[in-house]
């Protein structure tokens, strides 16, 4: 590609756009005047008595209104413009702080200059490199260690306080030349002062926007205004503040609109104009066109988790939210344009993240994703266990990881590589669900065959022998380890995966506690890494969630005994942790608590608040540990419903 | 009245005329110290690596005992570089010293690449903790050796044609901003990639 060329035509086209901006303020201000000549000529109509009133020059003509009038029109642009210019100096000030105070306010944790972490001094060694070559002080690097989504933004109104910042994903997934392109993106918006014009075309906006709901408080105004205005001849004059209220509001949310679309227009010509900088900054192509295929073939894309984002889209490499209406409101043009904007050669295909994954860089195989349970308790730890959960949930300790990992090791070596393969990690799952019934294995294996095809039971059959060996408490540690690879897959694949799933869990007409716990937690994980906003309706208040904490805990004690009256016991002692709700809730029948309704249940209470869900878990440990035995079934539900309720929990104690 | 019209008219196309002749002079003041701070980043790289180079042979040396000459190689080429570059730094007008510091960089990339490809026989080495920081520095500076000479070609490029275009070629002369030379590599060996042979 040739870049000069390439930054000449985003720059050019960004001026066309930006002379347009202009007129969209000028036409605000036109509007505004129109709107004013009416009313006034309305008022004159109705009441002879304003005359005289904003006539700064109608001097000889008193009764034919001219049209065009030049101090009136000076009156209403400074008006205008002084409405605009007061509100765009608020927003304005609202960004003055400086670059590390956005990277800040979304979370980013500055990186120290003299950090030992290898890929940590990898990163400021690329922004030192991309500092040069821009020509641009180095500026301070940031990281958003809680974004597995692969992104960038630079924030900052000058160079001088200019920040870096790029999330975990990015870190964990980009080679260093595209880490590099990346970054040499980020240093042409900030060479190219994207950030400073885009403050500027957001603070005038939000000015215009200001236009619209000064118009909107007229109108709301005018339901109190009516009453005063009639005593007198002042009916004219409510027509007229009403006609004036409406046109603000018109022309303000009409310029807010037009704004908005050309400030995201402005937007997608800068990101084509940053993309050729980062080739000129690091002649190399492959670098930024290899970030963007990689951003394409994984699910989660760049997309990112924390809401704050919103007012600052604008500056990330890539889109941070999903956009529709054809992306007309797109702050960034699709990756299959920009990538052909760079390499005319692209041939559509994005990058396949299996090919990959390297098992020995990538975090999880240090530090289980979520910590998991250890094998076999004895009663004694049963009990510390509840305590530990009660205390604990939603933490997790050093100690615990480090059990986690000493109960890792006991899983069989080869089960453990195929969970950390994207590619084996589904079969792996299916090799979980397999039944000891030889006539339900023959119909689950054709399942398989028929959806993955040969090679899937070719791989299922090495992976069989050690699968057999596998202990039951051990299966959900297992697939735990899986799930990340799995959040790896293609959006298209996940669909059929969860298609077999289902048909193997019911291959033999019924479902166990542990394919139920396989099931809500895989589901449960992938729908969150899909669409991380789906669970937002909250439930604030015990009272509104009784019925589906009874199931829970029903559920639980009658999983965790046979005995109807060691039952009733453990679910005494959950409810006897939900003071707020303890009259209200009763021991349900075993048939009433099923999977189905704890399914439904579980659903629910996803969306729950924060404290409920930990106050449920804590119940349900109590409910648990009641009888001081932990089965393996009570341990796999407790687990699906902690999964469910998005409540990380620290593993058990190890076996006495 | 007229008199007065046309002084004011006067008057406003000389400030006007004055704002856009400011304007020039400093765009062209901040594109002549972009490529002077570029030019300012070669030697502090180039000055880096001489600084890396010892460590780095330092830490090969436990683990690369049956070459000793190229680790020698290396440390020679370092420290004809250094020399070299000393010899520039005092007269910095003088082609034939720039013209031998840029051989002796030349020389010295060569050494290093060789010592590169040979330590990829060393899978002890290429694990080593202080060996994978070493590497990634010197990459890091190798890169910013070559992204600074890029940054003063593109800046240098950017500033002679803001220098030759219309209207500013009218008052770049006037105001003393000479046309800037390119950086141009003249050691052809530094040219050609370091050639990889198997035998």
């Amino acid at each position: 590609m040739d870049f000069f060329a390439a930054e000449q035509r985003a720059r050019k086209r960004t001026t066309r756009l930006l002379v347009l901006f202009g007129f969209a303020v000028a036409g605000t201000i036109a509007a505004g005047y129109v709107a004013t000549v009416v009313a006034l000529r309305a008022t004159q109509a109705h009441a002879g008595y304003h005359r005289g009133f904003a006539y700064p020059d109608a001097s000889g003509d008193e009764g034919a209104d001219p049209f065009w009038r030049p101090g009136l029109f000076a009156l209403v642009s400074i008006g205008t413009l002084a409405v605009i210019g007061g509100a765009s100096l608020y927003k304005w000030s609202e960004f003055g702080a400086g670059g590390s105070a956005v990277a800040e306010s979304v979370g980013g944790r500055r990186v120290d200059p003299h950090t030992t972490d290898p890929r940590e001094h990898q990163l400021l060694n690329v922004v030192e490199e991309m500092a040069i070559a821009s020509g641009l002080p180095v500026p301070a690097v940031y990281i958003l260690d809680d974004e597995p989504a692969i992104n960038s933004f630079a924030a900052g109104l000058t160079s001088s306080d200019a920040v870096v910042t790029v999330t975990r994903g990015m870190m964990e997934k980009l080679s260093r030349d595209e880490m590099q392109g990346v970054v040499a993106h980020e240093f042409s918006h900030i060479l190219n002062g994207d950030m400073r014009m885009n403050v500027r075309i957001s603070a005038i906006i939000f000015g215009i926007l200001v236009i619209g709901l000064a118009g909107r408080a007229t109108l709301w105004g005018m339901r109190y205004g009516r009453i005063g205005g009639s005593r007198g001849k002042g009916g004219g004059g409510v027509v007229v503040v009403l006609a004036i209220g409406l046109a603000l509001l018109v022309v303000g949310y009409v310029g807010y609109f037009f704004g908005k679309l050309i400030q995201a227009s402005v937007s997608r010509q800068r990101e084509f104009l940053a993309d050729a900088s980062a080739v000129q900054f690091t002649r190399n192509p492959g670098g930024v066109t290899g970030a963007l295929k990689k951003i394409g073939g994984y699910a989660i894309g760049s997309t990112l988790q924390t809401h704050k984002a919103a007012e600052i889209s604008h500056f990330f490499f890539a889109q941070e939210f999903v956009s529709n209406f054809g992306g007309l409101w797109a702050t960034h043009p699709p990756l299959p344009v920009r990538i052909r904007a760079i390499d005319p050669a692209f041939d559509g295909k994005f990058f396949e993240p299996r090919e990959v994954v390297d098992v020995a860089t990538e975090p999880w195989s240090k530090v289980p994703h979520m910590p998991a349970q250890a094998p076999s308790p004895s009663p004694q730890a049963a009990a510390a266990f509840g305590a530990a959960l009660a205390a604990a949930a939603g933490t997790l300790s050093p100690e615990g990881a480090s059990q986690a990992q000493a109960m890792l090791a006991q899983i069989p070596a080869s089960l453990r590589a195929a969970a950390r393969s994207p590619h084996d990690a589904e079969i792996l799952v299916f090799g979980l669900l397999l039944d000891d019934d030889e006539d339900v294995r023959r119909k689950q294996l054709a399942c398989v065959a028929a959806s993955e095809g040969g090679d899937a039971l070719a791989t299922l059959g090495q992976l069989d022998p050690a699968l057999r060996q596998l202990r039951p408490e051990h299966r959900l540690p297992l697939l735990q380890l899986a799930l990340p690879s799995l959040k790896a897959l293609a959006p298209s694949a996940l669909g059929t995966f969860a298609g077999t799933l289902d048909d193997l869990v019911q291959a033999d007409g019924r479902v166990t506690t542990f394919e139920f716990a396989l099931q809500r937690l895989v589901l449960r994980e992938l729908a969150v890494s899909r669409a991380p906003s789906a669970a937002v309706d909250q439930i604030f208040s015990f009272q509104a969630v009784t019925r589906e904490i009874s199931i829970v805990l029903s559920a639980l004690a009658h999983a965790s005994s046979n005995d109807a009256g060691e039952a009733a016991r453990a679910f005494a002692e959950g409810a006897a942790q939900l003071k707020l709700v303890e009259g209200r809730i009763a021991l349900l029948s075993e048939a009433d608590s099923g999977l189905v309704a704890l399914d439904a249940a579980l659903d629910r209470l996803a969306g729950a608040s924060g404290p409920i869900k930990q106050r449920l878990l804590t119940a349900g440990a109590h409910v648990v540990s009641a009888d001081g035995v932990l089965r393996t079934q009570e341990a796999e539900l407790l687990r699906a419903v902690a999964a469910s309720l998005d409540v990380p929990v620290p593993p058990m104690p190890a076996a006495a | 009245m007229i008199a007065i019209a046309i002084l004011a008219g006067l008057l406003a196309v000389v400030v006007i005329v004055a704002l856009v002749a400011t304007g020039i002079y400093n765009s062209l003041v901040a594109l002549r110290n972009r490529f002077k701070n570029a030019y300012a980043q070669i030697d502090v790289q180039l000055k880096r690596r001489y600084d890396l180079i010892p460590n780095l042979v330092e830490t090969a040396k436990g683990y690369m005992k049956h070459e000793h000459d190229t680790l020698e190689d290396v440390i020679k080429a370092r420290n004809i570089a250094l020399a070299a570059s000393q010899t520039a730094a005092a007269n910095p007008a003088d082609a034939g010293a720039v013209k031998g510091l840029v051989s002796a960089e030349g020389g010295l990339s060569g050494a290093l690449s060789r010592l590169m490809v040979v330590s990829e026989q060393y899978p002890d080495l290429k694990a080593n903790q202080n060996m994978m920081q070493l590497t990634e520095e010197l990459t890091s500076t190798e890169n910013k050796i070559a992204f600074a000479r890029q940054a003063y070609n593109d800046s240098v490029m950017q500033y002679n044609t803001a220098r030759e275009t219309f209207p500013n070629v009218i008052l770049a002369g006037a105001f003393g901003f000479l046309p800037a030379e390119l950086f141009h590599v003249e050691d052809p060996a530094e040219k050609n990639a370091p050639k990889v042979s198997f035998g």
